[in-house]
């Protein structure tokens, strides 16, 4: 429920919370946090809010206990946090109390502050690693993936609770976000104050029966849910006025995230065509041909607002975008446009390929039965120096040597000399290894670099290996006059 | 960026929707594949380049071509190689891509397949039925040149026949890549063995 939501906001969570952001209905949840700063104590608010999003009544003894504990000790926490978003870590080693609440019910009180506080700011402090503190939460993430709300809230409340500590300069503690997610919110925070005295006055009331009571909860989310949705049409539309490129697509992602979630896929289309209206209202001052991110749909001016017309449009530039890099992918590619000649090109180079595969094939079997066994040990470490690393040319090296015992009849000694050479080889492949990278598999120069390296070594067995680089030479052009003669057939 | 924010959760969506989550899908594809779909085949294009790939193939290759000719000296049937080889040789490369494509699975799958099929001798040519006008139906499938086009090219990467247009498109983006670097490394391999097989060739009558 919205408890694991709200634990869950600690797994992924800054990705999850930006993806949640704009979700609509917990824009009022995080004005609620921030109006409530000024009127509250730093943590009283999220207690109110915990209050009010939790269902059962288990779960709030449980965080009323945690947030009291939290309550306790605020100072520690922001002594802990030197640097600057410190009230958004006090959030978040709530966020992180909650967590726990989630792993073990009972262990709240025996969880160090520290320890929380270390966690939440880890999971904070880096992004973009996953986060593990509580990863046996996998049941509750698809949970909180379908009812976004809280986690949004508990996203918004972070980085909007540290903007409001900063309007008041409370603790002090410059802001220093560093993260996009909280700058983007800062700015459409701060273009937003009509939507604060929207939400000061309900939630001014609101935050009056402030702790542990388990009734108000069940009424108010109510009210809450109704404002959020309005407020959150407000939201989405002040979306768009402020510039940071990465919000609008956070919250386009998180609005259409959520909303399909909550619905389904075609009243979300409608839901998009409804905010595009808003949007292209709110948007005379950007420019008629807004820039498109990825998931970002808009209505240009001029250009239908219908759902099913930005369904389209989005279909149209998915396939637009695969043409694109499969464009690149395909030689002879980009004098051609068109999807259908495209197409056209795409097909015969995929024909052609498995062509190729084939022709290989055949001329692999014929090559596999004519040599014997030896080639193919020596071969896997030609391959391996070749194309390889040095980590590679030691297990190349190794093989060979265990390979060296295996003797045919007639290339013993000639399978000692290449194995000794190749052993041999090792050293001096490592300096030509990045010339080898280069080559090794763009074209096959392999037989000149063994020549090379066998030039360097005034091996004994040298006139052997000449002869047979020699023969291999000569009998390329067997194979190639058989291989074009086979291409022709082909 | 937005990009990299929606990596593991983006991937393990895109791996693990069977077809009856196409719906789901396409409902949050919006959100999250669009973001990704850049990144993917970026990604695809590039994982199918980088040398270690390649030798993990090469390597991969060497053994199943020697197991392939051991099997087949065992069994007294030498011919019979190339399409063994080719099929050996997809199928590493299908295993190379770790089952996170459709057609990789496919190829992995339609093995499996095939040996049942030996066994019970199930017809294998009687599904599809020759088409005789294919004039008449040419003209009259005119109109969607793209879609046919499409379904050529899903007939063409392996398990790709009813897939949506984005996602074949993406299968055929890593097909092709992946394609291409086993060709590299057949190719390769064979010049390395034709390099270094000239006395047997010679021993040979």
């Amino acid at each position: 429920m919205d408890n694991e939501l709200f634990m869950n906001t600690e797994l992924p969570p800054p990705s999850e919370m930006a993806m949640h952001f704009e979700q609509p209905s917990s824009s009022s949840a995080m004005l609620n946090w921030g109006l409530m700063d000024p009127n509250l104590a730093r943590n009283s608010p999220p207690q109110d809010c915990f209050m009010w999003e939790k269902s059962t009544e288990q779960q709030q003894s449980i965080f009323d206990s945690a947030l009291s504990s939290l309550v306790s000790s605020p100072t520690p926490s922001t002594s802990n946090f030197s640097g600057g978003g410190g009230d958004g870590f006090i959030i978040r080693e709530l966020i992180g109390k909650l967590g726990n609440i989630g792993n073990t019910s009972g262990d709240i009180y025996g969880a160090p502050m520290n320890g929380n506080v270390s966690r939440s700011a880890s999971c904070y402090a880096t992004p973009m690693s996953s986060p593990p503190p509580m990863m046996n939460r996998t049941a509750p993430l698809t949970e909180f993936s379908g009812d976004p709300g809280f986690a949004e809230r508990a996203a918004k409340f972070s980085c909007f609770g540290s903007r409001s500590f900063n309007g008041r300069t409370n603790s002090g503690i410059p802001v220093n976000n560093g993260k996009i997610v909280n700058s983007g919110k800062l700015t459409r925070v701060s273009s937003t104050p009509a939507l604060k005295a929207l939400a000061s006055p309900e939630f001014a009331s609101a935050s009056r029966p402030m702790i542990p009571a388990g009734d108000s909860p069940p009424k108010l989310p109510g009210e809450f849910s109704r404002k959020r949705k309005s407020v959150s049409k407000g939201k989405s539309k002040d979306n768009p006025l402020p510039a940071a490129s990465p919000s609008p697509s956070f919250s386009k992602t998180a609005e259409r995230k959520e909303v399909s979630e909550e619905k389904g896929g075609k009243r979300r289309r409608e839901d998009e065509g409804e905010e595009e209206e808003g949007n292209k209202g709110g948007n005379d001052t950007k420019p008629p041909e807004p820039p498109k991110d990825y998931i970002h749909v808009r209505a240009r001016r001029g250009q239908a607002t219908d759902s099913h017309s930005l369904a389209e449009r989005v279909r149209r530039e998915k396939i637009g975008e695969r043409m694109k890099l499969l464009q690149d992918l395909v030689p002879g590619c980009n004098k051609v446009t068109g999807k259908a000649l495209m197409l056209d090109e795409i097909i015969n180079y995929v024909q052609s390929l498995q062509r190729q595969v084939e022709f290989l094939s055949m001329k692999l079997s014929s090559v596999n039965d004519t040599r014997l066994e030896f080639n193919v040990d020596a071969l896997v470490s030609k391959d391996a120096m070749i194309s390889s690393s040095g980590s590679r040319v030691h297990e190349s090296g190794l093989q060979l040597e265990s390979l060296s015992h295996h003797n045919y009849n007639n290339n013993s000694q000639l399978h000692t000399n290449v194995s000794s050479n190749n052993m041999m080889l090792h050293s001096p492949m490592k300096s030509l290894e990045p010339s080898a990278l280069a080559r090794g598999f763009t074209h096959l120069p392999t037989l000149t670099q063994f020549t090379d390296t066998i030039s360097q070594y005034q091996m004994f067995s040298e006139e052997d290996l000449q002869s047979i680089v020699g023969m291999g030479v000569a009998h390329n052009p067997n194979h190639e006059s058989q291989s074009q003669n086979m291409k022709i057939e082909l | 960026m937005v990009d990299s924010l929606f990596p593991s959760t983006e991937a393990t969506v895109d791996d693990a929707s069977p077809e009856s989550r196409r719906k789901r899908r396409r409902i949050s594809e919006t959100a999250k594949e669009t973001a990704e779909s850049s990144e993917i085949n970026q990604e695809s294009l590039k994982r199918w380049r980088t040398n270690r790939v390649q030798q993990i193939y090469a390597s991969k290759l060497v053994e199943a071509l020697r197991r392939v000719r051991q099997r087949s000296n065992d069994g007294g049937k030498i011919t019979s190689a190339a399409r063994e080889i080719r099929d050996t040789a997809d199928r590493v490369l299908a295993a190379s891509a770790r089952g996170t494509t459709r057609w990789s699975r496919a190829v992995l799958a339609t093995r499996v397949r095939a040996s049942l099929k030996k066994h019970k001798k199930a017809k294998l040519t009687g599904a599809r039925k020759p088409r005789k006008d294919t004039a008449a139906e040419r003209k009259r499938s005119k109109l969607p040149a793209v879609e046919r086009k499409l379904k050529i090219l899903g007939r063409l990467v392996p398990g790709c026949r009813k897939v949506t247009v984005p996602n074949l498109l993406d299968e055929a983006t890593d097909y092709i890549a992946a394609l291409e670097m086993q060709v590299r490394a057949m190719e390769s391999l064979a010049e390395l063995l034709a390099a270094a097989a000239p006395r047997s060739t010679l021993t040979r009558p």
